[in-house]
């Protein structure tokens, strides 16, 4: 596939995740325990980690995080997605680069869950100075494992399915 | 799924629930002065069984939330962000161990104990 086709591809790519963050921002995971949520849109650029590589899949993420980001909420919530958004991607894919210890998607996906939830904890912490919100970092990751495997499994399935029409391209 | 994913997994929810027990069960006395800190600065600390409704308006004037203190409860009864989920958190009792942060506007509110000298703020 030439690159023409693959920035072409990612850019209908960033679309959808931009799409899934909206669709998202209507359930109200927050009811469970504030700041919780699914992180559907981060699917996609996981998905582009195995389909196109690195380089797409960390672009890709900067634009979701920079449109979904301004779209809704003001320069706070958007320095929070912004951080936590391309940290997530960029750790994911030094790890997927690593051969000593290897990941599934799942398992790529949970650790990208909780750097997602961590980044985004300390871009809170720097902001509001209290270290006396440490501890709500405990119930985050908790629900950041749990939504890093639902998600990872989609990905999961994105992935064997766009691998078996890749050779239409 | 691999070994190596499900060896993850149980380490992450082991040591945070390991984490989370620890904040749960340690000091377990009671507080009762409400402090509101808005942009890292602490601007209301009072006893919470002070009725007591406070505007915290933005540097122009604006009110963003209002915290509400009632028969010993705090809440938030008004935010402007778009998520609400300062509104969502509920009500702070002497008892309990929550706090109530409203990232957007940068406001979060907790209890501290009589006795403490530090109030917990790092400057």
């Amino acid at each position: 596939m030439n690159r023409t086709k693959k920035i072409t591809i990612s850019a209908i790519f960033a679309a959808f995740a931009i799409a899934l963050s909206v669709a998202e921002s209507f359930i109200p995971f927050s009811a469970i325990a504030p700041g919780v949520k699914l992180g559907l849109a981060n699917v996609v650029p996981l998905t582009l980690l195995y389909v196109f590589g690195p380089a797409y899949a960390i672009s890709v993420q900067a634009v979701r995080v920079s449109v979904a980001g301004l779209l809704r909420g003001n320069i706070v919530t958007f320095l929070f997605s912004f951080f936590g958004g391309t940290a997530s991607i960029t750790i994911c894919s030094l790890i997927k680069r690593q051969k000593r210890v290897e990941f599934s998607v799942i398992g790529l996906s949970v650790i990208g869950a909780v750097i997602h939830n961590a980044a985004q904890f300390f871009t809170a912490l720097v902001i509001l100075k209290n270290l006396n919100i440490f501890w709500y970092i405990a119930v985050l990751t908790i629900f950041a494992v749990i939504a890093g495997v639902l998600t990872g499994l989609i990905s999961k399935y994105t992935i064997k399915a766009l691998e078996r029409y890749s050779n239409r391209f | 799924m691999k070994k190596a994913d499900i060896i993850l997994i149980v380490i992450l929810i082991c040591v945070f629930l390991i984490f989370l027990g620890l904040h749960l069960f340690n000091d377990s006395k009671k507080s009762d002065i409400l402090v509101i800190q808005q942009d890292s600065k602490v601007i209301y600390k009072e006893s919470i069984h002070k009725d007591n409704e406070i505007q915290i308006k933005d540097r122009y004037g604006n009110i963003t939330n209002i915290v509400t203190i009632k028969d010993g409860t705090a809440y938030m009864s008004f935010a402007d962000c778009a998520n609400k989920d300062c509104k969502h958190m509920g009500k702070l009792t002497p008892s309990s161990k929550k706090r109530i942060a409203c990232l957007p506007n940068k406001v979060l509110v907790y209890l501290i104990s009589t006795d403490s000298e530090v109030d917990g703020v790092t400057r």
